[in-house]
């Protein structure tokens, strides 16, 4: 700006000593000195301090830690050294990879509303004009005073765009035809949540192997928990010790348990809820009895990486812990009788609010099937994960859920549970039970990792769950008027909407 | 002047056909191919009516209504959309910027010409 010290010092009202103090950070600045020294400099605020630089570099250093960019490694301070050398080239790159998350965003929610069936907007386009070319050019043809030559023309019009729709159509049918392969960019734990959908989450060949393995476990009258601490013992030649000594810090496994590979010593947190560990521990054995169930089942190529199938191979090693401690027939029995009782079913299997949801989700056992649940899981900020839709009731696999299900009312209502009859804007109406969950805190200051769960049916089975009493769909009153999410809701009134509504050729 | 009817479509096959069946029925035909296009000649040659489409390139339909509503060309120049989206919020939409009539694609040729000729007396 070509001013000198004095002359900054001269226009803000201050001595050359104190302008120095304070450059170089050894005084604190007074708002009033700010403003001043801002208006010589012709500078906001914000420059001066570097609120504006700080955001900036934020912003900046979270495209930095984008999957796309991946592949680059970055320099710690980059960052840092970009935003102070280039300020307008830096908001150019926030500017440019914001919008393209919003595309992004976007295209993702689309592929929501109907990922197997729903015509790519240009090619939809292109038929309908071609469609619309075609009619127009047969309604000409058929008037009879049309002379011979423009009669040959749009003949030869008509003949043409018919072939180009053939084209279109045909290259339509083979993107559908592909619809069953994975999107390189899908992520993995989209990849595992469409698998378990793709296969009812039910897996016959798991229940058959664990049932088999319960059996021969409690062949001798052990109980089950003995059994297993036996079997890890025994087979394994894993000893398990419980300790209250667990580092607290990041890592939260850490905190629960820990196992040596070279001493095979599996160490516990003693702290931990019986049923945690018991799960745990029927994890880990069924991990090396079912491993090579285990694997083929992973081996699918519905999993385009590695990472895919290790995810997968966790979500079937827990599986098939839930069926070894929740076992198919006797559960169904049991949860019929007590008609879904979620807290009388966790009471009589020892097993967690949001076990015993995984179990209900698996009953699909043909001839043998409970009723069909979705489940979805929301942390405190909204985001949805381990999402198991049902045919009818789609869960949005980008953002958030509709503000008014359940799953967010629950958070009000921490550990009760909170019930709920939705009605979608097709008509269609959902009967949901969620709850909040919460895993322990070791230390203070740890924050507390708190979830909600829930499950939800169609209300026409409301009557066979104890939760649906004093529901009732005929009356308007009891029923909440709900979306999938904002973006997809047509509901253009609702004021609960925090996002206007996208059109598919809007993108 | 007001017999001119610009036809804003990027489509080539289906400017043919209106452009055909508008001449026929004893209009001047204009043609413009994207939005831009559609704004620089009703500024030009003021037009009676616009054929809109909605998907066009450069600025699509939408935009350009907000354009011409900006200029105060509207008065001037009748809008008649045409286009492939039959939602009724697009419908609202285009009649709250000042579309006069909205046809959906695949539409007849009867109630394309019918409309202009409708717009053009009213």
């Amino acid at each position: 700006m070509g001013l000198t010290q004095k002359k900054v010092a001269d226009l803000a009202g201050i001595s050359i000593s104190y302008l120095n103090l304070i450059e170089n950070n050894r005084r604190a600045v007074t708002d009033k000195v700010l403003e001043s020294v801002s208006v010589a400099l012709e500078m906001s605020p914000g420059q001066l301090t570097g609120v504006a630089d700080e955001r900036l570099l934020q912003e900046l250093e979270e495209v930095t830690k984008d999957p796309i960019l991946g592949q680059i490694e970055f320099e710690s301070n980059a960052a840092q050294e970009f935003v102070g050398s280039f300020p307008e080239w830096s908001r150019g790159v926030v500017h440019l990879y914001n919008s393209y998350r919003d595309v992004r965003n976007s295209l993702d929610e689309l592929s929501d509303i109907l990922p197997g069936d729903m015509l790519p907007a240009e090619s939809s386009h292109r038929i309908l004009s071609l469609i619309t070319s075609i009619r127009s050019f047969s309604e000409i043809l058929a008037e009879e005073d049309l002379g011979e030559l423009d009669r040959e023309r749009f003949s030869q019009r008509i003949a043409n765009e018919s072939r180009q729709l053939g084209e279109v159509t045909r290259s339509l049918l083979d993107l559908l035809d592909m619809s069953g392969t994975e999107s390189p960019q899908s992520f993995p734990m989209n990849e595992v949540e469409d698998f378990l959908i793709d296969n009812q989450n039910y897996f016959p060949e798991i229940e058959k192997q664990t049932e088999r393995f319960l059996k021969k476990l409690k062949s001798d009258g052990r109980t089950l928990e003995t059994a297993l601490v036996d079997y890890l013992n025994d087979n394994m030649k894993i000893t398990l010790a419980f300790s209250k000594k667990f580092e607290v810090g990041e890592g939260a496994s850490s905190i629960r348990y820990n196992y040596d590979e070279q001493s095979r010593k599996l160490t516990v947190n003693e702290s931990l809820p019986k049923r945690t560990i018991l799960f745990q521990l029927a994890k880990i054995i069924l991990e090396h009895v079912l491993q090579d169930a285990l694997h083929e089942i992973t081996a699918s190529p519905a999993f385009t990486g590695e990472q895919s199938r290790n995810m997968a191979f966790q979500a079937m090693s827990r599986y098939a812990a839930g069926s070894l401690l929740f076992p198919y027939d006797e559960f169904l029995e049991e949860a019929e009788t007590c008609r879904y009782d979620i807290q009388m079913l966790g009471q009589h299997f020892q097993g967690s609010f949001e076990q015993i949801c995984h179990r209900l989700v698996t009953l699909r056992k043909p001839d043998a099937e409970g009723i069909p649940f979705a489940f979805l899981r929301a942390d405190a900020a909204g985001n949805l994960s381990k999402r198991f839709n049902l045919p009818n009731l789609r869960f949005p696999r980008y953002g958030a859920a509709c503000p008014l299900w359940a799953i967010y009312r629950a958070f009000m209502t921490p550990n009760s549970v909170c019930t709920q009859l939705a009605r979608m804007p097709d008509m269609q109406t959902f009967f949901f039970i969620s709850r909040t969950v919460s895993k322990s805190t070791y230390s203070y200051g740890t924050p507390q990792q708190i979830y909600s769960v829930m499950i939800g049916c169609d209300a026409a089975h409301m009557d066979k769950i104890i939760y649906g009493d004093g529901f009732d769909t005929a009356k308007t009153s009891l029923i909440t008027e709900a979306g999938i999410n904002c973006k997809l809701c047509p509901r253009t009134n609702c004021r609960h909407r925090s996002h206007a509504l996208i059109h598919p050729l809007e993108v | 002047m007001g017999d001119l009817v610009l036809i804003g479509e990027n489509e080539t096959n289906i400017i043919e056909s209106l452009s055909f069946l508008l001449k026929r029925a004893g209009y001047d035909v204009a043609v413009a191919y994207n939005g831009r296009e559609v704004l620089e000649k009703i500024r030009e040659q003021a037009p009676g009516i616009v054929i809109l489409d909605v998907m066009m390139p450069e600025l699509n339909g939408f935009e350009v209504l907000e354009k011409l509503e900006e200029e105060q060309l509207l008065p001037k120049t009748k809008v008649l959309m045409l286009t492939a989206k039959g939602q009724e919020a697009d419908k609202k939409k285009a009649r709250e910027l000042g579309a006069d009539k909205y046809i959906t694609k695949p539409f007849s040729n009867k109630e394309v010409i019918d409309c202009v000729g409708e717009l053009l007396k009213g």
